[in-house]
């Protein structure tokens, strides 16, 4: 497997002072990731961004893990909310002279 | 420089405990943290206010010199001494919230505290820096061609490639060109939003044109050659006799570009309007009325 692109859990925990138990709570809350190879558990680069947030929620934002769940999930509903105003919006567009 | 009043940004007494001021500080961030509120420049703005706040009031040595010289910052002038030896003392480390450097806090903060100062916790943790957002005001006739273009953004000019096709408020992500990293991390994104104001007498959806041309009545019933305009130039069109109005034409491939796919058009669509002759002679009224009982 190609490794190029995966940090393995034990140095993002050092990296970013967490508990593993954290990322492995995330993962139980299927809010990321994780890739299992020879025995070591990784995390795709493309994830960091994200679990900075969930980070930066818990810690700094004292939001439990179910709270980080649910803020997650509306997040996501307001990204697609906002591709389906500006579609609508370019459509509306289209209809008025 | 304006004098800030931190307790009053966190809501909070001038006697109010660590505790409350922390509740106070992470009640506030749930509700204006650019995590959660994304692209809303008056939440963010709210955010750095409420986050210089906390680095003030949470820290007991900037706490003691702010209540002691706050209101009268001009004197802070005094602690030059002091802080010019803090400064020295002061390690690298730095707060992370959401990607903010030392410009991010007021001049006020900067005058008092010489910057963010450091934090216990995430110690010398790398972050990405903060992601920029910026909006681009564009013409529809700028997209019809990939072109590039060079931006300034927080004073650094980058040139960048605007794809033909792009669409009016998609977002393009311009990798390592937002807020620096923090303590060496990797620099944070740009996000590109389109603003595209249509001023050409074509209606467009995604790839796809439309356009009216008003055709003569005698076009219409006996049919001809009628010269239109489309995005890249005119075109001869053939109109069959007995047009009727509303009539709609596909002429494929004139259309807009369809994005990031080389030279792959959408259709443009014509619709005939007939318009009818006005101030009839009185021999075209004959005639008119001649053909009528013909029908």
């Amino acid at each position: 497997m190609n490794t190029t692109d995966l940090v393995s859990i034990q140095q993002f925990c050092t990296h970013y002072s967490v508990p593993e138990s954290f990322i492995t709570s995330l993962f139980d809350y299927e809010l990321i990731e994780i890739i299992i190879s020879e025995e070591q558990q990784y995390i795709h680069v493309t994830q960091i961004k994200n679990i900075e947030k969930f980070i930066r929620f818990h810690y700094e934002m004292d939001i439990n893990l179910e709270g980080l769940d649910a803020v997650s999930n509306l997040l996501k509903q307001v990204e697609s909310l906002k591709e389906e105003i500006v579609t609508l919006n370019n459509r509306l567009n289209f209809y008025e002279d | 420089m304006a004098f800030i009043d931190y307790y009053n940004i966190l809501g909070i007494a001038k006697t109010a405990t660590e505790k409350e001021i922390k509740k106070a500080y992470r009640k506030l961030a749930r509700k204006y943290h650019p995590d959660l509120n994304p692209n809303n420049t008056e939440a963010e703005k709210k955010f750095k206010e409420v986050n210089e706040a906390n680095e003030v009031l949470s820290h007991s040595e900037n706490r003691k010199k702010y209540d002691a010289y706050g209101k009268d910052w001009q004197h802070a002038e005094a602690f030059e001494q002091t802080k010019q030896q803090q400064h020295s003392q002061r390690s690298t480390q730095q707060q992370y919230s959401g990607g903010f450097s030392d410009s991010d806090f007021s001049d006020f903060f900067e005058s008092m505290f010489g910057g963010a100062s450091s934090r216990q916790s995430h110690a010398n943790v790398k972050f990405r820096g903060q992601d920029f957002n910026a909006e681009l005001h564009l013409n529809l006739k700028d997209v019809y061609a990939t072109h590039k273009r060079t931006l300034t953004i927080n004073n650094k000019n980058i040139r960048i490639t605007i794809p033909a096709g792009v669409e009016n408020g998609q977002v393009i992500k311009i990798k390592g060109h937002g807020g620096k990293g923090i303590n060496n991390g990797p620099n944070g994104d740009l996000y590109i939003r389109f603003s595209i104001t249509n001023n050409t007498t074509f209606k467009r959806d995604k790839s796809n044109l439309y356009t009216n041309i008003n055709l003569d009545l005698y076009k219409a019933l006996l049919g001809g050659n009628v010269t239109v305009n489309t995005f890249d130039g005119k075109v001869k069109l053939y109109v069959k006799p007995e047009t009727q109005n509303e009539t709609k034409v596909k002429l494929k491939g004139k259309g807009f570009p369809v994005y990031k796919k080389e030279n792959q058009f959408g259709d443009l669509y014509i619709t005939y309007t007939i318009k009818m002759p006005t101030k009839l002679t009185n021999k075209e009224k004959e005639l008119i009325t001649e053909l009528a009982k013909l029908r």
